[in-house]
């Protein structure tokens, strides 16, 4: 994995990169390990710019919402039942596995 | 780096250190009528096949009522139901990698363009308009309230299927990167792509949905 992401900025090595850039880094430094001048270049960089400070908070919060979700998410709509159909059909697959054991 | 090799137990030996007598709050009858619809929008939001969805939750239920002894009580029923759904999915994807066939089009990253002030240069600042803005002092509460809910679940289904499902299991189900790429045959640099694409988006939505009303 990690060489991979070592390729996320593709700005020279002496030009300092900017958000576009910094994004794809900030996001790879949720999934993975960064190179050490990836992890340079993200820290001088969100001591220099606000909106990419906000936004790797933003990204971190979601996920932190999403890791307690699990149950939460995926759910589209209430209107989206099981059929009578399966339900009865579950119910007594349930009732012959349970009676068996 | 050195490995040392120190024996921890396994989370199943952990889970069934609790004694073995059966758990009054069980009660596999309810489980259809309690669960049933809950694991299948689970299931159907993942597999997006209604009567494949189904099949899964009837295996979950049936894997469920074989081990109640695994059940120690510590987590709700439909908690330690969804985790056991969560396994039975992964299992399914792993063994049809071409589940999620990932496209050109959803490692184009050209469609982040109009959040940029030169869409067409290949780096620049956030565009004037769309700069992210401060989470401020919302992110405990956001996460009791049903409408965050609403909005994260609308900002999901609006990401094209192939990359909510990439991150759904990255970000919901919290599979490691290499777990991911393994389940679904994807290589790193397309994981990240989609990852980075689906963030990017995710945020998006949501800020202009909750993040800017709730300041």
């Amino acid at each position: 994995m990690r060489k991979e992401l070592h390729k996320h900025t593709t700005t020279s090595f002496w030009r300092m990169p900017e958000c576009r850039e910094m994004t794809k880094v900030i996001t790879a430094s949720l999934d993975g390990k960064l190179s050490w001048r990836e992890r340079l270049l993200m820290k001088l960089h969100l001591k220099a710019c606000d909106p990419c400070t906000n936004f790797i908070e933003q990204i971190k919060f979601i996920r932190t919402a999403l890791g307690h979700s699990i149950d939460k998410v995926g759910q589209p709509g209430h209107s989206v039942v099981l059929s009578d159909n399966a339900r009865s059909r579950m119910k007594q697959a349930l009732e012959t596995t349970g009676s068996s054991i | 780096m050195r490995t040392e090799t120190v024996s921890l137990p396994a989370i199943n030996d952990t889970m069934q250190a609790e004694p073995k007598a059966f758990d009054p709050r069980v009660d596999p009858e309810t489980w259809v009528d309690d669960h049933g619809d809950c694991l299948f929008r689970y299931a159907l939001v993942r597999l997006r096949d209604r009567s494949l969805a189904e099949d899964i939750v009837q295996e979950t239920l049936l894997s469920a009522i074989q081990s109640l002894d695994s059940y120690g009580g510590r987590a709700t029923e439909r908690t330690w139901l969804t985790g056991i759904l969560k396994h039975k999915i992964i299992d399914h994807f792993r063994k049809n990698k071409n589940l999620v066939q990932i496209t050109d089009d959803d490692t184009d990253l050209s469609v982040l363009d109009h959040f940029f002030e030169l869409p067409d240069a290949p780096d620049s600042h956030w565009a004037k308009n769309i700069r992210p803005v401060s989470l401020g002092q919302q992110p405990d509460q956001a996460v009791e309230n049903g409408e965050f809910w609403e909005v994260m679940n609308t900002c999901l289904s609006a990401l094209p299927e192939r990359i909510a499902a990439v991150f759904a299991l990255r970000e919901v189900d919290g599979l490691t990167s290499e777990e991911v790429c393994e389940v679904l045959s994807l290589s790193p640099s397309n994981f990240w792509v989609i990852m980075h694409r689906a963030r990017m988006q995710l945020r998006r939505c949501i800020e202009i949905k909750w993040f800017r009303k709730a300041i």
